[in-house]
């Protein structure tokens, strides 16, 4: 302790207020966190990202660990499933997991999604999106590449190459 | 009972350590082993034993860290198979030591002092050169056990000598300097706190750690005949972007000395003014450019002001430290000004934030000791109420920052995982694994993708962007 330090001058600083300052926000601050992993660990999720249920949904967020889980999980690659609103823009949506990854434009998730058996899919329907959305897939697909446009909103790409 | 009312402030302050602590945890054991710079140190340990893997690194070219594969190792074996648990675990343990320690090193004797003890933790955690000790796992952050031996080192510097605190103050330097070079500082640290006047050493000890040291750049560079890394080793930050090696060969192939000034002055402003980070002037360009984020102005102003306090408070002390008149604060804040120079020296081939850590812990207690001094009466330095509400919600919100690079780090590991295939595709060599090597990576993997615990992304809308999400 410093020779200079003395209870007495504490206490008439604590009054002027400069120690609320210091020692409250960091405490405020720790308390707020501990407050927010224990109510996270009972299950309150008030404060998180909407998280992705189906294998779609995770491929619309460009999870691919998520969606490698639930398809372990045994969902199946393959089949239409629901995409909430938000995930990829305000509307609802079904759409095969590859479909959504095009959409969302996360080229990786989509040769990752064909490499795990993501592979019977309506091929005229992808490439379309592809081709509006993101064109550097189109190969992996089995297309030809094409020019790369700017991509387009997604709800006028599922317009234009039709919805399920 | 404690009667003592300073021992009863040190263990409340031991208490609020050990909470930070165990909150970081929380946040540590969602993270799964990461594949980039873990996966392949576990295949480089794995059917070695200790003393191979020891001696493997002590001919390492460029880099001379024969004991840090050693705690990976011994990790490795105590884990049982239990990677993730272990390690994880480990580095959390770490966290848990690193801060008591700290506690322990500000000597928490009155209730001024525990009043600035949050804040001065919130700066130890909070700072952006403690990112990468807490961020990587490596698996083993050496960073991280580096941080350990500084803060052993101030706590044997401030003991009672004996036999005993000469020996472990040996022990604790020759570890951390053949762990990784910055361990070296820790001579610095135990010969600067001798020279204010901690006496937890004896001076023959200190004439043995100056040995240790020059036998250490005896064996390095004569004996074993290592280099220091060149300008072809890794890409670095400089000015408003990053070059790329053949870039740095390019520009200051013929010359390197302004390269390896710029990136020892930028290492000290890093830590002094949260500016440049990694080598680059983020915040400069950006305010040039008219976009500035709000974290950087949280990083960058809160830095400045702490700064200036603890300048204002060593230009109101200078004429006492030159009347060799030390307390406990001023020791402090003179470490800190060893530390930073000679730190940064360390950046002097590539800046490197977390490089910084040990200038950044420092930088942390001597801010503290300012603060303490403060609230303690001592008019050293004013403190206008608005400037110390700034200082304290701006490092508070770093605080907070942290946990939220924790968290999203999370989420990046498990991605790196996911993209296995296409991680080893991009290695510079073929990484052909055995059958065991194999069963490494899938239990990793099955950790990570499969297994790994279900960890909500917090969704805090426009708070988020007051935290420095480059950490």
């Amino acid at each position: 302790m410093s020779p200079r330090e003395t209870e007495g001058t504490f206490t008439s600083f604590a009054l002027s207020g400069l120690v609320g300052r210091i020692f409250v926000p960091p405490l405020v601050a720790f308390l707020l966190l501990s407050l927010y992993v224990v109510a996270e660990a009972i299950g309150y999720r008030g404060l998180a990202r909407s998280e992705a249920e189906t294998i779609a949904e995770a491929a619309a967020l460009g999870h691919a660990a998520r969606a490698l889980q639930l398809i372990e999980e045994g969902q199946n690659p393959n089949q239409p499933q629901h995409v909430r609103a938000n995930f990829l823009d305000a509307g609802n949506y079904e759409l095969r997991p590859l479909e959504a990854a095009i959409v969302a434009r996360h080229a990786e998730l989509v040769r990752l999604l064909l490499r795990v058996g993501a592979a019977s899919f309506d091929k005229t329907r992808a490439s379309c999106l592809a081709r509006l959305r993101l064109p550097e897939v189109l190969s992996d697909l089995g297309d030809r590449d094409s020019d790369s446009p700017e991509p387009i909103e997604i709800a006028a790409a599922f317009r234009m190459c039709g919805a399920d | 009972m404690i009667t003592d009312p300073g021992r009863r402030y040190q263990r409340v302050a031991y208490g609020y350590a050990a909470a930070v602590a165990l909150l970081m945890a929380a946040f540590l054991l969602a993270i799964p082993v990461q594949l980039s710079d873990s996966f392949t140190e576990f295949i480089s340990v794995h059917g070695r034993s200790l003393s191979q893997v020891i001696a493997a690194e002590f001919y390492n070219g460029t880099y001379f860290r024969p004991f840090r594969r050693a705690l990976i190792k011994s990790v490795y074996e105590l884990s049982g198979g239990h990677y993730y648990a272990a390690f994880r675990g480990f580095q959390a343990l770490q966290v848990l030591v690193l801060l008591l320690l700290f506690a322990r090193m500000l000597r928490v004797r009155s209730s001024a002092a525990l009043a600035a003890l949050p804040l001065g933790i919130a700066i130890v955690v909070g700072i952006h050169t403690f990112a990468g000790a807490v961020v990587e796992g490596l698996p083993v952050n050496h960073f991280l056990t580096i941080l350990i031996c500084c803060v052993a080192a101030m706590n044997i510097a401030q003991a009672q000598r004996t036999h005993l605190t000469d020996v472990a103050a040996v022990a604790v330097l020759v570890y951390a300097m053949l762990t990784i070079e910055s361990g070296l500082l820790i001579w610095v640290i135990f010969i600067a706190a001798y020279a204010v006047g901690y006496r937890g050493i004896s001076r023959s000890a200190l004439i043995v750690l100056t040995v240790c040291v020059a036998t250490y750049f005896l064996g390095r560079f004569v004996l074993i005949g290592g280099a220091a890394p060149g300008l072809n080793e890794r890409s670095a930050g400089f000015g408003f972007s990053v070059l790329n090696p053949d870039d740095l060969v390019r520009r200051f192939g013929g010359n390197p000395i302004p390269f390896y000034a710029y990136n020892v002055l930028s290492a000290m402003s890093c830590v002094l003014f949260a500016e440049p980070r990694g080598g680059v002037w983020m915040f400069v360009r950006e305010l040039l450019r008219g976009r500035p984020e709000p974290w950087q102005f949280v990083n960058v102003l809160t830095s400045v002001a702490t700064t200036v306090l603890i300048a204002r408070y060593a230009a109101a002390r200078s004429a006492n430290w030159r009347a060799r008149g030390f307390d406990e604060p001023d020791r402090f804040v003179i470490i800190f000004l060893a530390v930073l120079p000679l730190n940064a020296l360390f950046a002097g081939g590539y800046e490197k934030d977390v490089i910084m850590s040990p200038a950044g812990l420092f930088y942390a207690a001597a801010a503290y000791f300012v603060l303490r001094e403060r609230l303690s009466g001592v008019k050293a330095v004013s403190l206008a109420p608005a400037i110390a509400l700034l200082l304290a919600v701006g490092w508070s919100v770093r605080f907070v920052g942290i946990h939220d690079s924790l968290r999203a780090r999370a989420l990046s590991v498990r991605e790196e995982w996911a993209y296995y295939d296409d991680w080893v595709r991009e290695q510079p060599r073929p990484m052909p694994l055995t059958p065991e090597e194999q069963a490494i990576k899938q239990h990793l993997y099955d950790d990570a993708v499969l297994r790994a615990p279900r960890v909500p992304q917090p969704s805090l809308g426009v708070t988020e962007r007051l935290f420095d999400f480059s950490q």
